[in-house]
């Protein structure tokens, strides 16, 4: 079979499959234009495949926490200094999803580890976590599956296609 | 520059939230990308999937369109970028829906029509590694040129060649290997 063949096959054959199966693509414009229209609203469908890659970046970021406290430690050694460890302090996560039967919250926080929130007898969820000062990304997972942003989040980033939630805490265990 | 003065509009009235010219787009546009995701990702379902978080992620990017560039191009690096992504993902855990939904989702009729010929050559480009199937996906069902493939892959032109060349010959490889198995099973 020389190229000129090869690839008349390969066009048709890619065509084909694509004609075969164009009929999954009836609809396809209202399903976007929902999905736009409620754009902190996705759900995931398989929330834990975001959380390996992020695993991975929480070792990188470990790694290099890691080497710059050893390095620290190192000169520490030599120049003596005060060292500030934060202050960890209580942060409540807390959200309305009387429907749920579920709730845990991810972040970078916790590895992305699902914690699970308690629930009233209102349908409020709450989990109160110590957290250092900074910056974090998290997101609640409702029943399992569902990733769905705090409403009462600082800010939100999208991340993966997903809606992530921003929470900053000050030194006083304060959101902003 | 190859977009028409009429998708240009599109563009402009989407820029202006104006939803109806994003569906048009969406329309226009919608078996190419889903083709280019079937053909890297093997699977309509995933295909699908991916052919929407495409629409959507260049919606909400759609202000950072360089309209000097060809829309297509752009519209095919966000896609061929979140197949890459999903692959990625893949690797770390649930495997990508059932390999074999393919052919079930098909329609009859049309799977019967196809040659074996067709088959067995579609087979064989499922089987190739990314890096050879995404550019021959893009040049053979896509119909881009050497550039607009180098930067949908962002790669040079002259990797997306060699890339092309050897691909060709590892599915010829694929091929002459099953003719032989089934010249086999016939002997036998």
């Amino acid at each position: 079979m020389d190229d000129k063949q090869l690839e008349t096959l390969l066009k048709d054959s890619l065509q084909h499959s694509v004609g075969a199966q164009a009929h999954v693509l009836d609809g396809l414009e209202n399903r976007v234009l929902e999905k736009l229209d409620h754009p902190v609203t996705e759900t995931a469908a398989r929330p834990w495949a975001l959380w390996f890659p992020r695993v991975k970046l929480t070792f990188a970021f470990a790694g290099t926490a890691l080497a710059a406290l050893l390095i620290g430690v190192f000169i520490g050694g030599y120049f003596p200094m005060p060292f500030n460890t934060p202050a960890y302090q209580g942060v409540t996560f807390i959200v309305a999803m009387p429907e749920a039967n579920q709730v845990a919250v991810v972040g970078d926080f916790n590895g992305w580890q699902p914690a699970s929130l308690s629930r009233d007898s209102n349908g409020i969820w709450s989990l109160k976590v110590d957290l250092s000062p900074g910056r974090y990304e998290y997101a609640f997972v409702v029943d399992g599956v569902a990733w769905r942003p705090d409403p009462r989040a600082d800010e939100y980033v999208k991340s993966y296609g997903f809606t992530n939630s921003v929470k900053y805490v000050n030194a006083e265990g304060e959101t902003s | 520059m190859a977009m028409g003065e009429s998708e240009l509009r599109l563009i402009q009235r989407a820029l202006n939230r104006d939803m109806e010219a994003w569906a048009q787009i969406m329309t226009n546009y919608k078996r190419a990308v889903f083709g280019i995701a079937l053909g890297i990702l093997r699977n309509a379902a995933d295909a699908e999937d991916t052919a929407q978080e495409a629409f959507i992620r260049a919606y909400e990017k759609l202000h950072t369109y360089n309209i000097q560039r060809k829309f297509s191009t752009w519209l095919f690096t966000v896609t061929a970028n979140l197949c890459k992504n999903k692959l990625r993902r893949a690797k770390f855990s649930l495997p990508l829906k059932n390999e074999h939904l393919i052919e079930g989702s098909e329609d009859p009729a049309a799977l019967a029509a196809q040659s074996e010929l067709q088959k067995s050559v579609r087979k064989a480009l499922e089987r190739l590694r990314f890096d050879y199937r995404a550019p021959m996906v893009l040049r053979f069902y896509a119909d881009l040129d050497y550039k607009d493939i180098a930067e949908v892959l962002g790669v040079p032109e002259g990797t997306i060649k060699t890339r092309l060349h050897r691909g060709k010959q590892e599915l010829k490889r694929m091929l002459d290997q099953e003719g032989g198995l089934t010249h086999g099973r016939q002997a036998a």
